[in-house]
């Protein structure tokens, strides 16, 4: 009785690797289809005004000028977090600060007046009443 | 032989599996139908919210919504005529008119606001809107003779209504203008189409009037950023709307008449047919659209005490935020808002 269950799961090399194709194929189209895309962002304000709002799914370097237009920072997006790695500060305190990826956290530089604050997609405005 | 045909058909199978979860994945994606129209003097945006199986009908049944509003919009207005519109009324007043049934909802819903004013909240005013329309593109101060002598001697009081017959007796000297009624009214109309038409979730943004159904997937309620009366693009801080709550700002920053470079508010007293400049804002949250419309225009235009008596003689529950001209703000205990963190307005 044995026997014939045996050979009924032997399956080829070929076969094998394309039932695994497949199951991977179908595990990774789930996670593509219902990603509701990437939750936090990091929103950077100069002088109280709006830089900018960055994705912290897209690793990339962000160069902050001030309303003169001179660079007085650049932080760096990477795995999901934001840090600034150059500024024209004194102390360097937002540098030390180190990366930050949390809703709600924010790096502050005084001197330069930038503040960068992730903030959660999933708490994004849905209207605005004028 | 049958070996082979085994593992065939296990093959096929497993890729019949893994094509209907994916287009079992593809037609539960949760989506966004989101339009924007030019409708009743400003911008509306309707957004609805359902799966991806639901897309063409959900298309469809927006582009119907927008019509919902064109109607009552075509049914309300008092400056094009069509066939029992308020514009129409207006023209045959002094006689028993037949008018269309948005126009009988509206009237009943919005005279007894009259009375629950003490007069300030005035429906009869079209010729008074007219005169600050005209002085502000000649350029000149209406008096407030000018303006008072515009109101007549009746009242909507005086306006009779014959439910029965869809007729209305508006009286000689009286003409109607629904301005601060039919944008609240018009968004109650909408979500009972949408309710009707199996759509659970949508959002309503026409300016100063929002109204939520439903909640969206990923929170309970939707985020609603409440604008600041001075600076364009700044808000005071952020609200949030559950399912069928209506909320709605009257404010004297966004329509106003400029006269000699000054700004008049185009809310105007129903007493004297001049703007009042109690406040910068009035935002009213409470479960009916054009309740909340008619409220903050009636609340800009009353003290916060009387405003306070208004809204206990009401069966709805009413929460507000007041902005004050000293850009204090003062609101009532229930109206929940989380106020941005570079906002200058002081909470009391």
């Amino acid at each position: 009785m044995n026997i014939p269950k045996i050979t009924f799961i032997k399956i080829n090399k070929r076969e094998i690797i394309i039932i695994i194709a497949l199951l991977i194929l179908a595990f990774a189209s789930y996670f593509i289809i219902n990603n509701k895309g990437p939750g936090a962002k990091a929103q950077i304000e100069v002088a109280q005004n709006l830089y900018g709002t960055y994705d912290l799914s897209k690793d990339q370097d962000i160069i902050i000028k001030d309303s003169k237009g001179q660079i007085i920072m650049t932080a760096k997006i990477s795995n999901g977090t934001i840090r600034v790695i150059t500024s024209t500060c004194r102390d360097k305190i937002c540098i030390k600060e180190g990366a930050i990826d949390l809703s709600g956290q924010t790096i502050v530089c005084l001197p330069n007046k930038v503040v960068i604050t992730v903030i959660n997609d999933n708490n994004q405005i849905d209207g605005v009443l004028k | 032989m049958l070996i082979v045909n085994v593992k065939k058909i296990s093959l096929i199978f497993i890729s019949f599996i893994f094509i209907l979860s994916l287009i079992y994945f593809y037609m539960n994606q949760n989506i966004v139908v989101s339009q924007t129209q030019f409708i009743m003097n400003t911008t509306v945006e309707i957004k609805l919210f359902g799966k991806n199986i639901d897309k063409n009908k959900l298309d469809k049944t927006i582009n119907k919504a927008f019509n919902v509003m064109k109607e009552v919009e075509d049914n309300s207005t008092s400056y094009f005529a069509y066939e029992g519109n308020a514009a129409s009324l207006n023209a045959h007043r002094g006689e028993y008119y037949r008018v269309n049934q948005d126009l009988i909802d509206q009237l009943s819903i919005s005279i007894p606001f009259y009375n629950l004013t003490a007069g300030e909240f005035n429906i009869g005013l079209f010729r008074t809107v007219n005169i600050w329309k005209n002085a502000s593109e000649k350029n000149y101060l209406p008096t407030r003779e000018e303006t008072l002598n515009s109101i007549g001697k009746s009242t909507p009081n005086d306006i009779v209504i014959d439910k029965f017959n869809s007729r209305v007796l508006l009286p000689p000297d009286m003409e109607i203008d629904l301005g601060g009624v039919s944008k609240g009214y018009s968004l109650d109309k909408v979500i009972s189409f949408l309710k009707n038409s199996s759509v659970d979730t949508a959002l309503i943004n026409a300016g100063g009037n929002i109204i939520a159904l439903g909640k969206p997937v990923e929170r309970d309620y939707f985020n609603i950023a409440v604008q600041d009366p001075e600076v364009i693009n700044k808000i005071i801080g952020t609200v949030k709307l559950r399912d069928g709550q209506a909320i709605a700002t009257s404010g004297s920053y966004n329509r106003y008449y400029d006269i000699y470079g000054k700004k008049y508010s185009h809310i105007l007293s129903g007493i004297t047919g001049y703007p009042t400049e109690l406040y910068k804002s009035v935002t009213v949250i409470t479960n009916k659209g054009i309740i909340s419309d008619i409220l903050s225009t009636s609340l800009f235009l009353l003290s916060i005490d009387d405003g306070r008596k208004l809204i206990d003689k009401l069966d709805y529950p009413v929460e507000v935020l007041y902005v004050l001209n000293d850009d204090t703000i003062v609101k009532s205990e229930g109206f929940k808002i989380e106020y941005s963190q570079d906002n200058i307005y002081k909470n009391q």
